[in-house]
């Protein structure tokens, strides 16, 4: 969660601008605070409030930052990474359930050391990586569906349907001060 | 006895498959997939944090050159035998289970042995976990 180097407030290239999404590595400069400290923020109420307060002040520049930017979507999308962050936690939380556990392990252990036989599988899972960095407008216009033909797993409509999915989900919003992990 | 969780179409797609491959399994309800809107899926991409090397030069690879052709090079050049159970984790949450639907019945017309639905079992058993998330 901690990334390598973090940007200046007002180092996001001006020639790429991108809608400012509060997740905690964004938001850690405006509120001088670690990740962990700002997920744990943004788990309640009366910490998302102070987060769009604090943010608020520095409307100016996320204006620079996102000229689309405009506190009522702030609000929304703080709700809504707040949200997303919890549900992730459950998702860990329910994979580690004993009914669940042996059986998740011995499937990631499979695609780990038999990915050329999993290739759907995996191909949609380093596609998600991909969108993850580079966004979907990169592979909107069919470029997932292409790369499944290119990798001869064409011609099923649901990984097609998968594909488009996956392709299509964050048209034109480039995450691009995202770690390079 | 192994179970797998579907859905009803996807028992359908069980059903037509040879009796020889069926013969051991046992089929559960997987319920209904929740309706997955293009804002939590794009909203869980934004959240998605890997850390196993392969994966970061992946995606640095990616991020130097993102078209679909060298996109399929950069796949088939990452090796994901190292890659940590963290990151594979990282990466169905952010398919989220309508995907995920998507590759289960794509994957339930092409079995051919019985290994082929030890993986599909493996994917109802995280969708399972997935729904679970969202409800709970």
């Amino acid at each position: 969660m901690i990334r390598a180097a973090r940007s200046s407030l007002a180092d996001t290239p001006q020639e790429l601008p991108s809608r400012f999404i509060p997740t905690p590595e964004r938001l850690a400069p405006y509120l001088s605070q670690k990740d962990e400290e700002i997920m744990t923020q943004l788990g309640s109420v009366e910490g998302r409030e102070q987060v769009f307060q604090e943010l608020l002040k520095h409307e100016e520049e996320l204006r620079k930052v996102d000229p689309s930017f405009n506190p009522e979507s702030l609000r929304r999308d703080l709700d809504l990474v707040s949200e997303t962050l919890d549900e992730k936690q459950k998702f860990v939380n329910e994979l580690e359930k004993p009914e669940r556990k042996g059986i998740v392990r011995r499937t990631f252990g499979h695609l780990k050391n038999f990915a050329k036989k999993h290739p759907v599988v995996t191909v949609l899972l380093m596609a998600a990586a991909a969108v993850a960095v580079v966004g979907g407008a990169a592979y909107a216009a069919g470029g997932i569906e292409l790369l499944l033909a290119k990798l001869g797993i064409e011609g099923i409509s649901n990984y097609a349907e998968a594909a488009k999915r996956l392709g299509k989900v964050i048209e034109g919003t480039f995450p691009n001060d995202l770690p390079a992990a | 006895m192994q179970s797998l969780l579907l859905t009803s179409s996807e028992k359908a797609l069980f059903s037509a498959l040879q009796e020889s491959v069926r013969e051991g399994w046992v089929v559960e309800d997987a319920g209904t997939i929740p309706a997955d809107d293009p804002a939590h899926r794009m909203m869980r991409l934004h959240l998605m944090r890997l850390h196993s090397p392969s994966l970061a030069s992946f995606q640095a690879a990616v991020r130097a050159d993102a078209s679909p052709e060298s996109l399929a090079a950069h796949i088939a050049a990452t090796d994901l035998s190292m890659v940590s159970d963290e990151d594979f984790t990282e990466m169905f949450f952010a398919l989220g289970p309508e995907v995920l639907s998507f590759v289960i019945a794509g994957l339930l017309q092409h079995v051919a042995r019985d290994q082929d639905l030890e993986l599909i079992a493996g994917l109802t058993v995280i969708r399972d976990a997935q729904i679970s998330s969202k409800q709970s």
